[in-house]
């Protein structure tokens, strides 16, 4: 049980400091902001009070630390500053550390802990004098923050913001009802009504209106409930904050009041006002305790004050507004739920089998042409393409997430390289399948990293080229059809087209006298052999091959290009399906044997009849419109026997910008296909990809088209190589 | 449970029960069913809280619950030794001072109140 809270924790701390992260990252870029401020403390404070609960104790002795000097920040008595934010960066990186080191999937040092904590306290040292010990509000005593209270009412009363009543605060209307086992698990009220009355003037009313008799009580419960209007320059989120331990424990209201500047003690609303607004008596009740009298509207009307017109139009108001605070109220109660990836999975997983066996129905279906079983099998393909698209929309996320891990990336590397890098994003809120956006994270790490190491320039080049000595890195990410196109676009230097090619010459990648289009020589970047390094990972990074990269792209069916003008910068736009268990694709047949393409990356189909073919003069290479496509013929490739028809068809793809076609006998049509993998022991078969059930029962496999078209251009490079050899 | 005490000194229409110690959580089943007993046998309660050494809102919760039955069934509670340091700075805290006593027309024994 305990490990399952711990897991819980564990979860909870990871989410807490990818926010904290992001929190930070904002914070530096304006550290003005009060509203990130207070996140990174909140995340603190939920750190430290965690893991104290769940045992993690190094973790809440230190982010006590942190969240101290936070808290100084908070009070307007420690500026944000750059020392401050990489301090607090370096914190948050422990604390991942000291998490990973209890998963036994990392080590921390507890000199690094120690070291951070000196700097922090160096840091607020010299400041915290100033803003201590002010108690506020109603005359709190100290001997009431009795020692058995914890220690964050001590710590927070000695840093409470001076409320001046002079100043201009915003009043609250809060009720604070705890659970009636509160006192069971050590939360003592007081203690946070205390913290309250530290925020600024605040005034406690004591509700005992549940308390049943002597032979009812049980003694140990609570029965009590709070109201109380507090006015303070705070803000809510230091309201919170306050009942932030105990946020599942109790129902908390806070309510901004709408009282005039200063006088409280004029025009007030009326009492009955009061108490509706509070709940604590209904509309109805207080119109029967009324009802001798006239309603104020008739009255208004009687006098000819109002007419009766503008008296609808202000009901109306009141009910607009009642409906809209009604509608925002129950939006909040649509609360969210965590499930575990695997169920996800699972349940994709079954979808997928339904979605097969769904596809066999229909063809039954339409052999027996029976209209009963037709209209059965169309209503049960409709509600399963719902199911399919719902279940597959549960594993959305959006992108955003990763983004903010590359904000850290590109903070921490240009610091490293003495550049000056800005990342800018677009479209965080991009939706990909949660697979997909895993597998994608370390490719664009790779792709960041080369453009700040490679492409944007130091500060001096850049002022001498004439440009910003700041340089950007612009991430965006949108949707297009079935896929999302990331680009990672840098106004650094640019590729040079000449040293690629140069390097390309040298590696034995091309000849030298090659012709070459400008798109074809950028694309060497990612041949094998281009770079030496082998595998992809989250922490080396530079001298990464980017046909690795490649690799890891086409592995999620996606596909990448890169543009690029000297001096201007490089743009790489990569399109990733969004998902990778069912896709859209194209079936044809070869023979008595039925493959599938992927439908995102084919252009068109033409015909290829046996005179093009004679016309071609045995080069695979078919006019299209003019232009010569060279293309693959799959009957050749698979070895598939039998007679060709007089007609076959080129399926024209495009392949990293350039077109390719593949022939096979006959294009069948759309295919929906959920993607079955091979198994172990096909898994590294060359060309194919995956396999699919179709209605009939059949296996069907799905080409990998840029491998087919990799191992294509290889043997012709070898060819090529031959026939030098040959004529030597 | 040294240390807290309910002591009663008798009369025939009213008993004056003295609380002594920690008027607390710990104690708090022990003080429920004391008041039970004290409220059955008697029709005026003379409570003496100046003995008290410590309290909490179980403490206060029980008190109130005393003072409810009472009204109901029509018998007196009267309280003293409430007004020292240690119940108002408690009370105030936990914010009991009130301007109308809880049970309609009667004086609440925290301060405040009564019609």
């Amino acid at each position: 049980m305990i490990d399952k809270f711990r897991e819980s924790f564990k979860e909870e701390a990871s989410e807490l400091l990818a926010e904290l992260e992001t929190a930070l990252l904002d914070l530096e870029a304006s550290p003005e902001d009060t509203e990130l401020i207070g996140r990174v403390f909140r995340a603190m404070h939920t750190l430290k009070g965690s893991g104290a609960m769940f045992g993690f104790d190094d973790i809440a002795t230190f982010t006590h630390e942190v969240e101290t000097v936070f808290d100084l920040v908070r009070n307007g008595v420690i500026p944000v500053s750059r020392e401050l934010i990489n301090l607090t960066l370096a914190a948050r990186d422990q604390v991942k550390g000291m998490l990973q080191a209890d998963e036994g999937t990392g080590t921390w040092d507890s000199a690094v802990t120690t070291e951070i904590t000196v700097s922090l306290k160096k840091l607020a040292a010299g400041s915290i004098q100033a803003d201590v010990n002010c108690q506020t509000g109603t005359e709190v005593t100290n001997s009431q923050v009795s020692s058995s209270e914890s220690t964050l009412s001590g710590d927070e009363l000695t840093t409470a913001k001076q409320f001046d009543p002079s100043s201009e605060g915003v009043t609250y209307r809060i009720r604070f009802a705890p659970v009636e086992n509160i006192f069971m698990n050590g939360t003592n009220p007081v203690s946070l009504l205390n913290e309250l009355r530290g925020l600024g003037h605040c005034c406690v009313v004591a509700q005992t209106r549940n308390i049943p008799s002597l032979t009812k009580i049980n003694p140990e419960s609570c029965y009590l409930f709070w109201d109380v209007v507090l006015t303070t320059t705070c803000g809510i989120n230091a309201i919170q904050d306050v009942f932030i331990f105990v946020e599942d424990d109790c129902e908390l209201k806070i309510e901004q009041m709408q009282v005039g500047t200063g006088d409280i003690s004029g025009d007030y609303r009326k009492l009955g006002e009061i108490l509706v607004e509070r709940g604590d008596l209904s509309t109805e009740d207080l119109g029967k305790t009324l009802s001798g009298m006239k309603r104020i509207g008739e009255v208004l009307v009687e006098s000819g004050l109002v007419t009766p017109d503008r008296i609808n139009s202000a009901l109306t108001e009141q009910n607009h507004a009642k409906l809209l605070i009604k509608e925002r109220q129950s939006q909040e109660v649509a609360a969210s739920i965590r499930v575990p990836a695997e169920k996800l999975d699972i349940l994709v997983n079954l979808v997928g089998e339904l979605v097969t066996v769904q596809a066999r129905l229909s063809q039954t279906a339409a052999l027996k042409n029976e209209s009963i079983l037709t209209s059965i099998a169309e209503e049960v393909e409709r509600l399963t393409g719902e199911l399919r698209d719902n279940a597959l929309n549960i594993r959305m996320l959006p992108i955003g997430s990763t983004f903010s891990k590359f904000q850290r990336l590109v903070r921490d590397l240009s610091n490293e390289l003495g550049k000056e890098v800005e990342m800018t994003t677009e479209g965080a809120e991009t939706e990909l399948d949660k697979t997909v956006i895993e597998r994608l994270s370390d490719p664009l790490v790779h792709l960041i990293r080369n453009s700040i190491d490679h492409g944007v320039e130091l500060p001096e080049i850049r002022t001498a080229a004439g440009k910003d000595r700041k340089g950007t890195v612009h991430l965006t990410a949108v949707h297009s059809g079935d896929s999302v196109l990331i680009t990672i676009k840098d106004d650094g230097a640019g590729l040079d087209k000449d040293a690629i090619r140069r390097k390309a010459v040298e590696k034995g990648l091309i000849q030298e006298n090659a012709e070459m289009s400008e798109k074809e020589i950028y694309s060497l970047i990612f041949a094998p052999g281009f770079s030496t390094a082998q595998k992809v990972t989250s922490v080396s990074g530079r001298g990464v091959g980017m046909d690795v990269v490649k690799r890891a792209i086409d592995a999620l069916r996606g596909t990448i290009e890169l543009s690029s003008k000297r001096g201007n910068g490089t743009t790489i736009t990569v399109r990733i399906p969004l998902t990778l268990a069912i896709i859209e694709s194209l079936l044809v047949k070869i023979g008595d044997d039925r493959f599938v393409l992927p439908l995102s990356i084919v252009d068109e189909c033409v015909e290829l009849s046996r005179t093009d073919i004679a016309n071609a003069h045995g080069r695979n290479l078919a006019s299209v419109r003019g232009r010569l496509i060279p293309y693959i013929p799959l009957r050749e490739r698979f070895r598939v026997t039998g007679e060709v028809p007089d007609i076959q068809q080129i399926v024209i793809t495009r392949i990293d910008g350039i077109q390719v076609g593949f022939v096979v006998d006959h294009v069948i049509g759309e295919h929906q296909t959920v993607i079955k993998s091979l198994g172990k022991m096909y898994k590294n078969i060359e060309g194919i990809s995956g396999a699919t059930i179709l209605g009939d029962g059949d296996v069907a496999l799905i080409l990998d088209i840029q491998q087919l078209a990799r191992r294509e251009e290889l043997a012709e490079r070898l060819a090529g190589g031959h026939r030098e050899l040959l004529a030597a | 449970m040294a240390d807290f005490k309910v002591m009663q000194a008798n009369g025939n229409e009213s008993r004056v029960v003295t609380i002594c110690g920690k008027l607390t959580i710990p104690h708090a089943q022990d003080i429920k069913v004391a008041l039970i007993e004290v409220l059955a046998m008697t029709k005026h309660i003379e409570l003496d809280l100046k003995e008290v050494t410590d309290v909490d809102l179980t403490g206060i919760q029980l008190l109130c619950a005393l003072h409810r039955d009472t009204v109901n069934l029509k018998k007196k509670l009267s309280v003293s030794g409430n007004s020292n340091e240690l119940f108002s700075d408690f009370s105030a805290a936990s914010g009991f001072p009130r301007h109308i006593g809880c049970v309609a027309g009667e004086q609440c024994i925290w301060g405040g109140g009564g019609n």
